[in-house]
Formats: structure tokens, C-alpha cells, sequence
């Protein structure tokens, strides 16, 4: 479900202005007033964290928003991109355990559509920490711009690993969370 | 409260000057942040605060830094949204220098209000909770600094709170620039339209 990159017209001197050339500024502001976002969480809970130097990849069971499309139940540790362009990710992971700490992570990986091809996984960027404390609950968090640009097929995903074995992830008061919103079209 | 743009169609020899304005409209809504446009608010504490152990507390910041929408009406530190859609939000929850670790978590809580039509008057939904175990020590301070979309579009008057939770009782201090251990990060509570929603 892409939406369509809105075209900007160009306009100069001594042109004149179509009503296509106005239906594009208005589209633009369509895409704008509209862009892509998705918000997805895990609604169960009880995912084990992996020890370090292993990690796991989080499952987010089900969505609160997603006008683009880009959550599936079939593929539950990803949002796929839809519509290319830049993406703010945001992250949070809620704790239980007596683990003394839990680090997370994103990555993405490129889909058919990518210049680069299939399969690439991207370094572990906009990390987060938390320390537990006793039994008492711990949230992991992070997020910032995603430093490539994202083609339709790329996708997202959250990852963790843990100081040792018995982390896991709570679904009760505030699931985990994932999220993309979307930020700029790029023309050339 | 701010009014969400209309987005113009234009036909063959359009000469609606309304239509412009409308365009203008959307454009100034996506690139302008001033009164009665798109809405964003910024508030900090000026006052101490105790939080109670095992307790979710308002942090109740109400100064305003800015507030294009009149979101900050109540002066609780409770906002009020005045214009319908997605709202993105972010905070800085500060933990006054403590000689003992502390579970010590921020988070957000939107309420629904009566216009809202996908959820009864007064449901709560928390959201974007940050944090864990703190090493603070007695000359340092800590902070947490959640962002998250709110889970839900808001309408008018539902609600978005700023809260904290910590496992001892401890204070938060004013936004001061005395002595380094005194209120050295602002307690602070951001928000802003995001997108149209229904």
C-alpha cells in the first residue's frame, strides 16, 4: 500500500501554470499532511532475551497504526517499507528479570528494490540500555533518524541481548514497541 | 485550536483565490509553528517535587516554553489537546543526585476524553516508558528521555501526561543553574502534531 511520491512541479518565468501543476502542489501536501507511520507492539510477552554475545530479534505480535502497510502478522519482527524515503525509528522494550542488564539495537536489511541488493544488514544503530534492578521492571529505548535512505522492501527490526540467561520481554502496562514515521521524500 | 488545513482541487481555468489561500493554508500548517497553527508545546518545572516510592506521578511541569495550541489550559503539566491527530511526544525526567540505586522510569499516560469517539471517557493508555536501575550517586544526578507517537489519535480534550516512577522516594529540583548537582537537567515534557488522523 505505497503512497505515491508526490511530483513537484516546476515553474519558470513566463510559464504558464496548469491545473496539474496546482493538483501537485496540493498532492504534496496531501503526502505531507498524511505520511507514512506504523507502530507496532508485543502484545504477549515472555520473548527470552539472548546472552551476550548472542541476541533476539523481537517479535511485535500486533499494531496500534500502520497507514502504509507496513506490518504483517506473517512477519512480525519487521516493518517493511512501503514508500521510499527517510525514516525516524523509535524503540522500546519492557523488561522483566533479574538480569543486571539489557542492551537493544536496530538494524535494517535491503530488500529487492535496493540498489545494493538483497540481504544486507546494516550496522546496529540508535542503541538503548536498561539495568535491572532486582525484580523490579527495566525499559530499553532508543531513536533517531535512520542513517540511509530506505527503499519499498528494506526493512526495520528491534534486537536485544542481556548480561546473562532469564530476560525477557513483559507485556503488561506498556508493551514493547516499535515505530517509523516517516520524514522527507529525496528527488535526487 | 489550531484548524486543520483544507486541500485544494483545481479544475480548467481555475481562478479561485480560495483555493490559493487553501493551498497557502496547508503549507503554512506543515512549515509554521506559531499560535493557531500546527501544534507544539514545551513546559519544564520551576518547583521540587517529592515522588513517592511505587508510585506513577504527574511530574506536573506547566511552564511553558511554548504552546501554539493552548494545549497547557490546565497548568498541571497535564496537557490538554485542542486539535485532532497523531502527536508525537518527548520528555526529560530528572532524578535529584541519590546516594542509593533506584529503579527509576519515565513514561507517558493519554486519556481519552469525551469527544474522543474510539475510546470511552476517561480509558488511559500508557506509553513510551524509559528506564531501569540508575548508579546516581550523592553529587550526580540522572535522567531518562523518552520519545514516543502516542498509540492512539487524539481528539480534543484527551489528555497526555508526563509520569515518573521509582522504586525509592526521591525528589525532582527545579530547572536551576546554581551548583552543579542542583537541578542541573530541566525537567521537561515536548509534544507535537504528527500527522492527520481518525
Amino acid at each position: 500500500m505505497a503512497m505515491t511520491i508526490p511530483t513537484l512541479p516546476f515553474l519558470p518565468a513566463g510559464y504558464i501554470v496548469t491545473p496539474a501543476d496546482m493538483n501537485n502542489l496540493a498532492a504534496c501536501c496531501t503526502f505531507a499532511l498524511n505520511k507514512p507511520i506504523a507502530m507496532v507492539f508485543d502484545s504477549a510477552g515472555s520473548q527470552s532475551i539472548a546472552t551476550n554475545p548472542a541476541n533476539t530479534t523481537i517479535s511485535f505480535g500486533s499494531k496500534y497504526f500502520d497507514s502504509d502497510g507496513m506490518w504483517s502478522a506473517g512477519a512480525p519482527k519487521q516493518l517493511t517499507v512501503q514508500t521510499p524515503g527517510w525514516y525516524k525509528v523509535r524503540w522500546g522494550l519492557s523488561l522483566g528479570g533479574t538480569v543486571l542488564a539489557t542492551c537493544g539495537f536496530v538494524t535494517s536489511t535491503s530488500g529487492a528494490n535496493n540498489p545494493g541488493g538483497a540481504g544486507n544488514v546494516s550496522a546496529n544503530y540508535w542503541a538503548g540500555y536498561s539495568g535491572a534492578l532486582g525484580s523490579a521492571p527495566g525499559c530499553a529505548g532508543g531513536g533517531g533518524l535512520w542513517p540511509f535512505y530506505l527503499w519499498a522492501g528494506d526493512f526495520i527490526q528491534v534486537s536485544a541481548s542481556a548480561t546473562g540467561s532469564g530476560e525477557s520481554t513483559v507485556s503488561t502496562d506498556n508493551p514493547s514497541w516499535m515505530s517509523l514515521e516517516y520524514i522527507s521524500i529525496q528527488q535526487t | 485550536m489550531g484548524t486543520l488545513p483544507t486541500v485544494p482541487t483545481f479544475v480548467a481555468n481555475d481562478t479561485s483565490l480560495t483555493k490559493l489561500q487553501q493551498l497557502s493554508g496547508c503549507v503554512e500548517w506543515l512549515i509554521d509553528c506559531s499560535t493557531g497553527s500546527r501544534p507544539i508545546w514545551h513546559l519544564y518545572r520551576s518547583t521540587t517535587l517529592s515522588i513517592t516510592a511505587n508510585t506513577w506521578t504527574n511530574y506536573g511541569g506547566s511552564v511553558q516554553a511554548i504552546d501554539t495550541d493552548g494545549v497547557n489550559v490546565l497548568a498541571t503539566g497535564v496537557v490538554q489537546i485542542q486539535t485532532q491527530g497523531y502527536y508525537v511526544t518527548e520528555g526529560c525526567g530528572q532524578l535529584v543526585n541519590n546516594a542509593n540505586d533506584v529503579q527509576f522510569l519515565v513514561s507517558f499516560l493519554w486519556t481519552a476524553g469525551s469527544n474522543n469517539p474510539n475510546f470511552t471517557n476517561g480509558t488511559t493508555q500508557r506509553y513510551g516508558t524509559r528506564g531501569g536501575a540508575t548508579h546516581s550517586t550523592a553529587t550526580t544526578d540522572a535522567a531518562e528521555t523518552p520519545q514516543c507517537i502516542c498509540p492512539n489519535v487524539c481528539y480534543p480534550l484527551d489528555t497526555i501526561q508526563m509520569q515518573v516512577w521509582t522504586s525509592s522516594t526521591f525528589n525532582i529540583d527545579r530547572n536551576s543553574n546554581n551548583a552543579f548537582e542542583q537541578g542541573r537537567f530541566t525537567t521537561q515534557f515536548t509534544g507535537m502534531w504528527l500527522r492527520e488522523g481518525t
